[in-house]
């Protein structure tokens, strides 16, 4: 046996699927902007800042937070960064840090661990090597 | 005009309009999230997601939608026969549901929105969309209307037993139902290392809505999505089978579940801090506490 009904789509239905196509539409629209933003980016570039204000100690040592930015239009899988102490125009102590997975716009927050103060030395941060995914 | 199969529910039925949406979108995400969260719950797809270029995500999110299609027009999420175009909006609906699924649970976790990017959020959601939104797709057959929560299936070595369980003998059965679903998952996440990374991940000023999120699917999951047997199940008389007693006896059981295996395996110990074993469990008891609902769901 079977039944014929008339069916047309309720009110319910259509708000639903509205809805739907909203957050779907909104998702790709994100990604669009985003595309074009990368493409509009000027190739690989890194951004270390270090937030010498906000230095702690302990002990002997010093610690600076630091902030590391993928201001670039790819994303990194894996960055080697140098940190040099400056004394003036004089490297008086460097260290090497990784970081892994750095999206686009990604930052990766750390804090540097140095002997010397902060206030009274200049830190400078130079890209060893870069790896993609 | 429409030939409908015989039996087949009519929709939209009258009056039930608004709630039929609520009900097949409920239940749909309870599916979603408990094919999904293997996926939602692996710091790999996280990363994978974070160095996805944006193309690379709509192409992800288009496979997606094929899939679902696929599965939709298979199985489907959605009370009453469905034909022709609908199922394209019903895999579409079944694409946001699972896009709203993974924003909550991102932004429980402090994933997304918490100063990411917006390319990360979309990165995150093309990689884990696909499980989510086929489970969303099945929800038909994963948690079924016709299937009886309180009677087994054809089959089931329960179904071979002469009597049915009644009163304290059955809560305890739900309970230990609970546990063998906890488990189900747990097994599978414990052992590799993914806790331990996901834990360094998650702020620890989240975990309070990780379990508020946790209860909140697992309510969902046994009761606010109009499975077979829920009227009977809110009317059983007894102090455990009141939806909250349940939703809560069910995150209890997932918790210690995963408390028990977090120490089995060696993931904390007597010398583990409160705040380590505190994190993990609460981490570990977001996925296991579905189970735990999806466990009571086959007793």
């Amino acid at each position: 046996m079977t039944q014929h009904l008339a069916r047309r789509k309720s009110i319910a239905e259509w708000v639903t699927l509205s809805l739907s196509v909203l957050v779907v539409g909104a998702l790709i629209l994100v990604a669009l902007v985003e595309e074009s933003r990368r493409q509009d980016g000027d190739g690989t570039a890194l951004q270390v800042t270090f937030d010498t204000e906000g230095a702690t100690t302990q002990g002997e040592n010093f610690y600076v937070p630091y902030v590391v930015l993928n201001t670039g239009s790819e994303a990194i899988s894996s960055a080697e960064i140098w940190i040099d102490v400056y004394d003036g125009e004089r490297v008086v102590e460097s260290a090497e840090i990784t970081v892994q997975f750095l999206p686009l716009q990604g930052k990766q927050d750390g804090v540097f661990v140095t002997t010397r103060d902060p206030a009274s030395h200049a830190l400078r941060s130079r890209i060893e090597s870069l790896q993609f995914p | 005009m429409l030939v409908e199969p015989r039996s087949a529910p009519t929709r939209p039925r009258p009056g039930r309009e608004w709630s039929d949406e609520f009900d097949d979108a409920v239940r749909g995400l309870a599916s979603g999230f408990l094919i999904g969260v293997p996926v939602v719950f692996t710091v790999d797809s996280w990363w994978l997601g974070d160095q996805n270029e944006p193309l690379d995500s709509l192409a992800l999110l288009a496979f997606s939608y094929v899939l679902t299609l696929a599965a939709v027009y298979w199985i489907g999420f959605r009370r009453g026969q469905r034909r022709g175009w609908q199922y394209f909006g019903d895999a579409i609906e079944a694409l946001a549901l699972a896009v709203l699924a993974l924003l909550a649970v991102f932004w429980v976790l402090g994933q997304i929105g918490d100063g990411q990017s917006p390319s990360i959020a979309v990165g995150r959601i093309a990689v884990a969309i696909g499980p989510v939104s086929l489970g969303v797709a099945v929800a038909n057959h994963l948690l079924a209307r016709d299937a009886s929560r309180v009677d087994p299936d054809p089959g089931d070595a329960s179904a071979m037993r002469p009597r049915q369980l009644s009163g304290p003998r059955r809560t305890l059965f739900e309970l230990a139902a609970s546990v063998a679903g906890a488990l189900f998952v747990c097994l599978a996440i414990v052992p590799v290392d993914d806790l331990a990374a996901i834990t360094t991940e998650v702020p620890l000023r989240n975990l309070p809505l990780v379990i508020l999120l946790s209860l909140i699917v697992t309510y969902s999951v046994v009761f606010a999505a109009g499975f077979a047997g829920e009227a009977r199940r809110h009317r059983t008389p007894g102090p455990l089978q009141t939806p909250f007693a349940e939703t809560v006896t069910a995150y209890l059981a997932a918790l210690l579940v995963c408390l028990a295996l977090l120490w089995l395996f060696g993931r904390i110990d007597e010398d583990s801090a409160v705040m380590e074993i505190y994190t993990k469990t609460v981490l570990l008891a977001f996925p296991a506490s579905m189970a735990a609902a999806a466990g009571r769901l086959a007793v």
